[in-house]
């Protein structure tokens, strides 16, 4: 019998024992087989569990690192992944009732490549239909119901990656791939009190993934650290022939005898902006207050910290404009069927049609003004290394809150920003706020530079310890 | 055979006169050059309930307004013509994004 803290320690830890035969590969993914079976259904974060395929990889790995055919850290490790990674012969719903059924007969570059990392793959995770695609206004737009938050299970986990958040906070994987077009990794993440990657536009191939928005869709990883994302970042990053937009970049994380250097040493500088909310307008003041020590921490951590503000553009209407066309125009099969009444929220159909409406001069001019954002934007860093920024305006809603209501009042730009950048973003946990519900920071890092997000989101974990935190649930 | 022509006129004229385009596509499956799902000629609008045509008319007012969001914001012509592929930032701006894969 396994003791709890295996389900709450970081794969830095999992995999170091794996490797000195003092934990088993076999009896690992046995025990989170277990809690997905019991406490996964419970809050609504499986889609499938991959019990016979997980078996057979864990016994894989044990039979190869006790052979002496070691691969490397993510070897013998369970995780699980989004349901919109296709899958050999496991059935794949993008979290929606139309394709229930689906079933692919090839698995996505990101499950092929973490095989080869020897990762385990032990569940599917649930998501939002269609991760989100034509928006909606309530926690149960899912095929497997509202995510429940491992923290309160009254209260939602957030989304699109909703099963991945919870997931992890659960301790249910060790890590897992969510996947964000605009906030579905960074809003679970914050959410559910765990640490969620997005990284950079084009550097980790999408296919075999549900498509939504092919300018602004990444996957990437959540998990226990921030060194653990950077693990798995590793493992999944690179190019592939099957995406034409990733790029012929790696990206090669610290490790145990190539440790990271200092954050300070990775920017150079240190120059922090600050993007700061007005929380006496929206948002809640203690997610204010949690932020505004997590600022102490960082420049006690050596940054030098300054304002920072953002071009004024119409971030939040070009997204959501882009967006649209592109998932209409992906979903216009879906559309056209009549099949979209079969989804839970009724903001989906409604939605996706309205994407169909939006004329080719509009979509092409919210990309031309999305051209000029970027060169805007990417000024920031010639006067920052880094920007940071709360995650999230405000803790997680109840089940039943109607989304656009609790979502709505301004503020949070830097989410939009970011996504019509391509910047990479870790989000990391940065205390709690109200009914005791986690909240989160972001580090934002200019395209391609992970490694500094990544140090300075260790450097901050260092010196405390929410991300040790686990929920009473 | 005659009938059935005959009877595909009648439709299409019937539809014609009733202003609807989606004849058109009906026409192009009778003749086996378009696919079935282009083919059906019900507008989807047409199987709505009241409660989903009044969602549908807000989300298509949402878009309209965001359209008028960025009508308003300039941008001149000289900033162009390789816009689109600025979406993808830095190197990979070489390789075109025709991929379609994974909000």
């Amino acid at each position: 019998m396994l003791s709890e803290d295996i389900f709450f320690s970081p794969v830095t830890e999992l995999g170091q024992k794996i490797r000195r035969h003092q934990l088993s590969p076999v009896e690992l993914a046995e025990a989170y087989l277990a809690r997905l079976e019991s406490m996964g259904q419970k809050l609504n974060a499986v889609a499938t569990i991959t019990r016979e395929l997980a078996l057979e990889q864990a016994r894989a790995a044990e039979q190869e690192i006790a052979a002496g055919k070691y691969r490397g850290p993510l070897h013998g490790i369970p995780y699980g992944a989004k349901d919109l990674l296709a899958t050999r012969g496991i059935r794949t719903t993008w979290g929606a009732k139309p394709y229930e059924d689906q079933v692919f007969d090839f698995d996505g570059t990101v499950i092929r490549r973490l095989r080869h990392a020897g990762a385990v793959l032990v569940a599917k995770l649930a998501m939002v239909e269609l991760a989100g695609g034509g928006g909606y206004r309530y926690a149960a737009a899912s095929l497997t119901g509202p995510g429940k938050n491992p923290w309160n299970p009254g209260h939602w986990t957030g989304g699109s990656s909703s099963g991945s958040g919870a997931a992890v906070a659960a301790g249910l994987v060790a890590f897992a791939i969510g996947s964000e077009t605009w906030g579905s990794i960074v809003n679970p993440s914050s959410f559910c009190g765990v640490t969620g990657m997005r990284p950079t536009y084009g550097r980790v191939s999408r296919h075999g993934a549900m498509p939504l928005s092919w300018t602004m869709d990444k996957l990437g990883p959540i998990g226990r650290t921030a060194v653990d994302c950077g693990l798995v970042l590793a493992a999944i990053a690179g190019p592939d022939p099957q995406d034409a937009s990733s790029v012929p970049q790696s990206f090669s994380p610290a490790t145990e005898t190539r440790p990271a250097r200092p954050w300070l040493a990775a920017t150079g500088s240190g120059r922090v902006g600050v993007i700061r909310e007005d929380f006496s307008k929206h948002g809640d003041p203690e997610v204010g207050a949690a932020f505004g020590e997590a600022l102490k921490v960082l420049e006690a951590s050596g940054a030098r910290l300054a304002d920072a503000k953002l071009p004024d553009f119409p971030y939040g209407a070009v997204a959501d404009l882009i967006i649209s066309a592109e998932g209409a125009s992906v979903f216009r099969p879906l559309i056209e069927s009549g099949k979209i009444y079969e989804l839970n929220d009724p903001l989906q159909p409604a939605g996706l049609y309205a994407g169909l409406k939006i004329s080719a001069a509009d979509y092409l001019k919210a990309m031309r003004i999305r051209a000029r954002m970027q060169i805007e934007l990417n000024k920031l860093f010639e006067r920052f290394d880094l920007l940071v920024a709360p995650s999230e305006m405000k803790t997680s809603p109840t089940l039943e809150a109607d989304l656009e209501k609790y979502f709505s009042g301004g503020g949070g730009e830097i989410g939009a920003a970011g996504n019509l950048a391509g910047w990479p973003c870790v989000s990391v946990p940065m205390g709690f706020g109200k009914n005791h519900l986690p909240v989160g920071l972001q580090i934002v890092g200019r395209a391609f530079d992970e490694a500094s997000v990544i140090a300075l989101a260790a450097a901050y974990q260092k010196k405390t310890d929410w991300h040790r935190q686990r929920p009473p649930h | 055979m005659r009938r059935t022509s005959r009877r595909m006129s009648r439709r299409l004229f019937s539809k014609l006169l009733g202003g609807s385009v989606l004849a058109v596509p009906w026409v192009m499956q009778q003749s086996g050059t378009a696919p079935q799902a282009l083919a059906n000629p019900e507008p989807i609008e047409a199987r709505w309930t009241d409660a989903q045509r009044r969602e549908a008319r807000k989300a298509v007012e949402a878009v309209e307004k965001e359209s008028g969001t960025l009508a308003k914001f300039d941008v001149p012509v000289a900033v162009e013509p390789a816009f689109v592929f600025r979406a993808i930032p830095v190197r990979s701006r070489r390789t075109p994004s025709r991929a379609a894969e994974g909000r």
